[in-house]
């Protein structure tokens, strides 16, 4: 009975261990509401088979948040519950997220004319509006921002070719 | 299984699910007892859909958890648990983790004399208070004494935000280990009536008052110091090498670095007496 120093601590002989903090993994799967949330607003949310704390995400201005930590910072969208877990409503997964995707300092690109794929999400999310590439390239209607005026390499074009 | 006994002390309520819990814990005068022999840890999400909506009258007179885990607590009641009567309370071996008492909550546990034995607490405060008092009622944190099942006092987790206090009463800590983390903007002075007990990680109020006795420790790292005091006579330290910059150890606190907190001799030297550990596998 008393203090002691043990293991590089000085404790009472009569403590119980600390209990961990909580933990929160995410678990994007388990998030479902059927709800579109708005940034900016509060929400107190349920994840029924969250296991830990579910009153406690809430959607801020700051995006998904809980007391312990913060993810998904400002994009000032909306955030919708998907298959994917918590998203915006236009957010492709991540997995499918190309190297320039979401880059808002890309503006202008040019793409080879030897180009004939081009990724679901390579240029997903910047601010592109026009490309020109070749007719027998192959992309996804994601694969540029929406809007994206796309022209064609003439056949006997060799610019950029 | 359906609640058994007759809830006296001899024959105390047994009960293994939640709504059996409440049943038994909200019986005036009773004794209860959960059977944790073929679950110990309780999922609340999983047990109560919306989490607490409706206040639990905590009017049993003894509570033994017997080991039970209730693992994340949430709800938009006001209040979780209160035990507003007259009558000492006993809340043992029970374990209240990774709960999340958010600001509709003002208190986890509201009431008046209310001793928890051998009892752990994890979670997140956002705002009010863990302990909220009832008429000026206090709760005690501490052993289960020598005579208990367990001696081990209590123990504490805990992450503040908002205005958010352990409690907003002078309640006592017995050999109670406690490790806390955040920030809280509250301005009132959280007072603790703290006996050999110990706080890690990090103090979450400006405003710290120690007003209970014996030998106590602050291993935590201070960021402000506004009102501190140390009305206990004993000995509580304070980690100097964990004070934020410019802060020095408030009055009546005694300041002792990292490696003299790991040296009995430099321990002894400031009054705080430390036992030597029998060495393992020793003669």
């Amino acid at each position: 009975m008393g203090w002691i120093i043990h293991n590089n601590e000085l404790l009472d002989s009569d403590f119980n261990d600390i209990p961990s903090f909580p933990s929160y993994p995410l678990a994007p799967a388990l998030w479902r509401t059927g709800e579109t949330l708005q940034t900016g607003l509060h929400y107190d949310l349920t994840f029924p088979s969250h296991p830990l704390a579910p009153a406690l995400w809430r959607i801020t201005e700051r995006g998904l948040e809980t007391g312990l930590f913060k993810v998904l910072p400002t994009p000032n969208q909306n955030w919708i519950i998907g298959d994917n877990g918590l998203q915006t409503k236009s957010m492709p997964d991540p997995i499918y997220l190309g190297a320039f995707a979401n880059n808002p300092l890309l503006m202008q690109i040019s793409i080879p004319k030897s180009v004939k794929s081009i990724g679901r999400y390579a240029f997903y999310g910047t601010r592109i509006n026009y490309v020109k590439i070749a007719r027998d390239c192959t992309y996804y209607p994601t694969s540029f921002p929406e809007g994206t005026l796309i022209e064609y390499y003439e056949e006997d074009d060799d610019t950029n070719g | 299984m359906s609640i058994s006994g007759t809830g006296t002390q001899a024959d105390p309520y047994i009960v293994d699910t939640w709504a059996d819990f409440v049943t038994a814990v909200e019986t005036v005068d009773a004794y209860v007892k959960v059977d944790t022999s073929t679950v110990a840890t309780w999922d609340f999400a999983k047990m109560v859909e919306g989490g607490l909506s409706t206040i639990i009258d905590w009017n049993a007179i003894e509570v033994d958890g017997n080991g039970l885990t209730i693992k994340g607590l949430f709800g938009t009641e006001e209040r979780w648990f209160s035990a507003t009567s007259s009558t000492a309370k006993v809340v043992k071996n029970l374990n209240l983790l990774d709960m999340a008492k958010t600001t509709v909550t003002t208190g986890v546990f509201h009431g008046r004399a209310i001793e928890f034995r051998n009892c752990k607490f994890s979670g997140v405060i956002e705002g009010g208070n863990f302990f909220e008092p009832y008429s000026g009622g206090v709760a005690t944190f501490t052993t289960g004494g020598i005579a208990g099942n367990d001696p081990r006092g209590c123990a504490f987790a805990f992450k503040f935000s908002g205005d958010a206090r352990l409690a907003s009463a002078a309640c006592t800590f017995n050999h109670c280990n406690m490790n806390f983390d955040g920030t809280s903007t509250n301005t009132s002075t959280q007072e603790m009536k703290m006996y050999e007990s110990k706080i890690s990680g990090k103090m979450p109020w400006a405003s710290f008052k120690n007003s209970g006795g014996g030998q106590n420790v602050i291993d935590a790292e201070i960021d402000t110091i506004d009102t501190w005091s140390n009305t206990s006579g004993g000995v509580t330290l304070i980690n100097t090498d964990k004070l934020a910059s410019g802060l020095s150890v408030p009055s009546g606190f005694t300041g002792v670095t990292s490696t003299q907190m790991l040296d009995a001799d430099a321990l002894g030297a400031v009054g705080f007496i430390v036992e030597t550990e029998e060495p393992e596998g020793g003669e």
